[in-house]
C-alpha cells in the first residue's frame, strides 16, 4: 500500500491528479490510498509522518508548496516529494527540500505516470526488515537497516550496529552475503560485509564508515565504487 | 656434431601453444571466467595436446597443413574466451604463436646443451624440469609485460592493415626460423643442427620483439589519440559555454527591456495591436524561464543552453540541482559532465517519435559524504553495455565518436569519483559520484 497525499489549490487539477493516480494504480496492480488537502498550511498544520509520496503545488494561496515542504522536511526527512507547478524556476529550488522531481503543467499522463513510477521504485523500503541470529543467550533480532557492517574472524561473526555489537557463530559471510543481497551489502574483503547505505567516504583504499576504516581489497576496488555509486544515484536523493 | 639432434617433442610444442594462448585468454578475460574458464582451459590443453600428437604421426608433406590448424586453433581459443573482434584475436594469436614458437625453440636448445649427451640417468626427469623452468620464466615475463600494457578497455581494436603487418612479421620469422628444417641448401640453411636451433631461437626472438615494438607502439598512438579525442571534447563543450554565457547576458538585457515595453503597451489603445505584443512578450518570457538558476553560474549557463534546446525539440527537461555542492569542480569538468551527458540524453530522445515520452531529469544532491550527479532519460531502445563498463558508441564510426561518456568518466576520475551507466526498465541512468572532502 502506499500513501499519496496531493497538496493542491486549484480543484480541477486535483481531481485531474487524481484520475491520474487511480489509472496508474491500476496499470501497476499497486494499492494506492490518496488525501488530497487544500494548502500548504493544511498539510503542514498537525503533520502525520503517514505519506509515502507528496504531490505538492507550489504556488498557493496560504502557504506556498515549498514553505510547505519545508516544515515538511523538519520531520520527515524520508517523504518523496514532487512538485506540480507551471513555474519551472521556482521548481528548481526543489533541491533545497530534497525534492524528488517535478511536474510541469498542464500535466500529461505519460509524465506523470513515469516519474511516479520512478519515485514508487526507489522509495525507502518501508517494511522493516529483521535477521535472527543465535547469540551465547539466546536467539535476537536485528533490524537489517541497523547494521553498519560485519566483520569475521574464523568463525566468528561480529554485526556492528551504531550502539552495539552482536557476536554469533551460526553464518557464514557467503551465507550472509547472500541473504543481504538485496539489501546493499558489499563484501569488499573477504572478511567484511559493509552496509553501503552508511560508508561516509573512501580514504586511502578504505571505506569510512563512522570512526571505522574497512580496507577494501584492491581486486574489488573498482566494483566497489561501482556499487556505490548505483546505489547512491538509486536512492531519492 | 657428432650426434644427430633430436626434434623438439610435440608436447613441448603444445605446452608452449596453449601457454602463449593462456597469456591472451587471462589478461583480456572479459567472457567466461570461473569454472567455466578452467574448464575451457584444460579441454583445450587436452585437444593441444592430443592434436600435437597425432601431427606427429603424419608424413612430413602434412607439416604446413598441420601447423595451420594448431594455428587456426589457438585462434578459436583466443576468440572464444574472450570477448575480442575478429581482427583482435587474430594479432593477437599471431603473437601467441611467436612466443611460443620462441619459448619452444628456447626450452629445446638449452635443454640439447644442457642434458642431452651427457651421462644422466635422469635424462627424462631432468627433461621435464628444464621444461618447466624455462616455459615458467618465459611465460611469467611475458605476462608481465602483457599484463603492463592490457587496455583498459579489454580489446584493441586493430585495423585490418595492423593484422596483415602481424602476420607478415610472424610469417617472416616463422619461415626464417624453419627453413633450415625443410630445405638444407638455401643461403638462409644452416649446415649444422645446432646452429638451426640457435638460428631458429634468434630469429624468433626477433619476430617476438618487432611484434611487441609493434604492440606498445600502436597502442600508445592510440592513447594519445583518445586523449586528445577527449581534450577536444571538453574543449569543445567549454566554448560552448563561453558562447552561450554571452547570449545569456545579452537575453538579460532583453527582459529589462521588456519592462520598458509593458509601460508601452499600456499607453496603447488599439485591443488588437496590445494582443500581438502581448503575446510577443509571452514568446519571450518563455526564453528566459529555461533559465536555471541552481546556484551555481557554470552549470546554471550549462542547463540553460541545453534547455532551450529541449524546448526546441519537445523534449521535457527537469531538473533538481543544488548547484552549490559543485563549488569545488573546475569550470571545464562541469561542462563536460553535463554538457556531453545531456547531449547524449537529448541525442537518445530525438530517436523517440512519441514527443511527450522525451522526458530528461538531471539531479544533483549529496549523500553521506559524496556528490551524486545523475541524469535519467526516458529510453526505447536496449543498452549495449556490460556490467559497469561504458557501452560501445551506437554512432557509426568507432573511431571519432564515443568520447562523450569517456571524457564524463575522465572527468569524474580528477576527483577520484566513479560513472556507471545502466538501464532500468524504460530509463538510462548515468550515475556519476565524487567523493567530497
Amino acid at each position: 500500500m502506499i500513501r499519496i497525499a496531493i497538496v493542491e489549490d486549484d480543484k480541477n487539477t486535483e481531481l485531474l491528479i487524481r484520475d491520474y493516480i487511480n489509472k496508474y494504480a491500476l496499470e501497476s496492480e499497486r494499492k494506492i490510498d490518496i488525501t488530497s488537502f487544500g494548502d500548504g498550511d493544511e498539510i503542514v498544520e498537525n503533520y502525520k509522518m503517514e505519506y509515502d509520496i507528496l504531490l505538492m503545488d507550489i504556488q498557493m494561496q496560504f502557504m506556498d508548496g515549498l514553505t510547505a515542504a519545508r516544515k515538511i522536511r523538519e520531520q520527515d526527512p524520508d517523504v518523496v516529494i514532487i512538485f506540480i507547478t507551471n513555474m519551472a524556476q521556482y521548481a528548481i529550488h526543489g533541491y533545497e527540500v530534497n525534492a524528488f522531481d517535478y511536474v510541469l503543467k498542464p500535466v500529461s499522463y505519460f509524465s506523470f505516470s513515469e516519474k511516479l513510477n520512478r519515485a514508487v521504485e526507489r522509495m525507502k523500503k518501508q517494511d522493516r526488515q529483521y535477521l535472527t541470529i543465535a547469540l551465547d543467550r539466546g536467539l535476537k533480532k536485528i533490524e537489517i537497516s541497523q547494521i553498519r557492517y560485519i566483520e569475521s574472524q574464523g568463525h566468528k561473526i561480529t554485526f556492528h550496529t551504531g550502539s552495539k555489537e552482536y557476536i554469533t557463530l551460526s553464518f557464514t559471510m557467503k551465507e550472509l552475503e547472500k541473504k543481504l543481497e538485496n539489501n546493499h551489502f558489499y563484501r569488499c574483503n573477504k572478511g567484511y560485509l559493509v552496509n553501503l547505505e552508511y560508508v561516509e567516504g573512501i580514504q586511502d583504499g578504505c571505506a569510512v564508515i563512522a570512526d571505522d576504516r574497512i580496507m577494501i581489497s584492491r581486486l574489488k576496488k573498482t566494483a566497489f565504487w561501482e556499487a556505490l555509486t548505483n546505489y547512491v544515484g538509486d536512492t531519492v536523493n | 656434431m657428432n650426434f644427430i639432434l633430436p626434434e623438439i617433442p610435440r608436447l613441448h610444442t603444445a605446452l608452449a601453444e596453449w601457454s602463449s594462448c593462456m597469456i591472451f585468454v587471462i589478461v583480456f578475460r572479459n567472457r567466461i571466467c570461473g569454472l567455466k574458464l578452467a574448464a575451457v582451459t584444460a579441454v583445450t590443453l587436452l585437444i593441444q595436446g592430443v592434436f600435437q600428437l597425432f601431427a606427429g604421426t603424419l608424413p612430413i608433406g602434412f607439416w604446413i597443413p598441420a601447423m595451420v590448424m594448431a594455428i587456426l586453433f589457438m585462434f578459436f581459443f583466443i576468440y572464444l574466451s574472450c570477448r575480442l573482434s575478429v581482427y583482435d584475436a587474430a594479432y593477437l594469436c599471431v603473437r601467441a604463436f611467436v612466443l611460443a614458437e620462441f619459448a619452444a625453440s628456447l626450452e629445446w636448445q638449452i635443454y640439447c646443451f644442457l642434458i642431452l649427451g651427457t651421462e644422466s640417468t635422469y635424462t627424462e626427469l631432468w627433461k621435464v624440469l628444464n621444461l618447466l623452468v624455462i616455459y615458467l620464466v618465459i611465460f611469467s615475463i611475458a605476462f608481465r609485460l602483457e599484463n603492463r600494457f592490457a587496455p583498459v578497455e579489454l580489446h584493441i581494436n586493430v585495423h585490418l592493415r595492423e593484422v596483415a603487418l602481424a602476420v607478415i612479421i610472424g610469417l617472416a620469422a616463422f619461415t626464417m626460423s624453419n627453413i633450415g628444417f625443410v630445405y638444407s641448401n638455401t643461403p638462409f640453411s644452416a649446415r649444422y643442427d645446432a646452429e638451426i636451433f640457435i638460428i631458429r631461437t634468434i630469429v624468433d626472438f626477433g619476430g617476438l620483439a618487432v611484434l611487441y615494438a609493434h604492440y606498445i607502439l600502436n597502442s600508445e598512438l592510440r592513447n594519445k589519440q583518445e586523449l586528445d579525442a577527449i581534450r577536444n571534447v571538453l574543449q569543445r563543450q567549454y566554448s560552448q559555454y563561453e558562447l552561450f554565457k554571452d547570449n545569456i547576458e545579452l537575453l538579460n538585457i532583453k527582459y529589462h527591456d521588456l519592462k520598458n515595453q509593458i509601460a508601452v503597451i499600456r499607453a496603447e489603445k488599439d485591443p488588437e495591436k496590445r494582443e500581438t505584443y502581448l503575446s510577443e512578450m509571452d514568446q519571450r518570457i518563455k526564453i528566459y524561464e529555461a533559465q536555471n538558476r541552481t546556484g551555481h553560474q557554470v552549470l546554471d549557463t550549462v542547463l540553460s543552453s541545453k534547455s532551450l534546446l529541449c524546448v526546441d525539440n519537445n523534449i521535457e527537461l527537469t531538473c533538481v540541482a543544488n548547484g552549490k555542492l559543485l563549488d569545488f569542480m573546475d569550470a571545464m569538468d562541469i561542462c563536460t559532465i553535463f554538457g556531453n551527458a545531456l547531449d547524449n540524453a537529448i541525442e537518445s530522445e530525438l530517436l523517440i517519435s512519441e514527443k511527450e515520452k522525451r522526458l530528461i531529469h538531471v539531479s544533483v544532491f549529496s549523500k553521506n559524504n559524496f556528490l551524486m550527479i545523475r541524469f535519467e532519460n526516458y529510453f526505447l531502445g536496449t543498452l549495449q553495455a556490460t556490467s559497469g563498463q561504458l557501452p560501445e558508441t551506437t554512432k557509426k564510426n568507432k573511431d571519432s565518436h564515443g568520447y562523450g561518456l569517456k571524457s564524463i568518466r575522465y572527468s569524474a576520475e580528477r576527483y577520484g569519483g566513479s560513472v556507471t551507466i545502466n538501464q532500468n526498465n524504460h530509463w538510462v541512468e548515468l550515475k556519476v559520484l565524487i567523493p567530497l572532502q
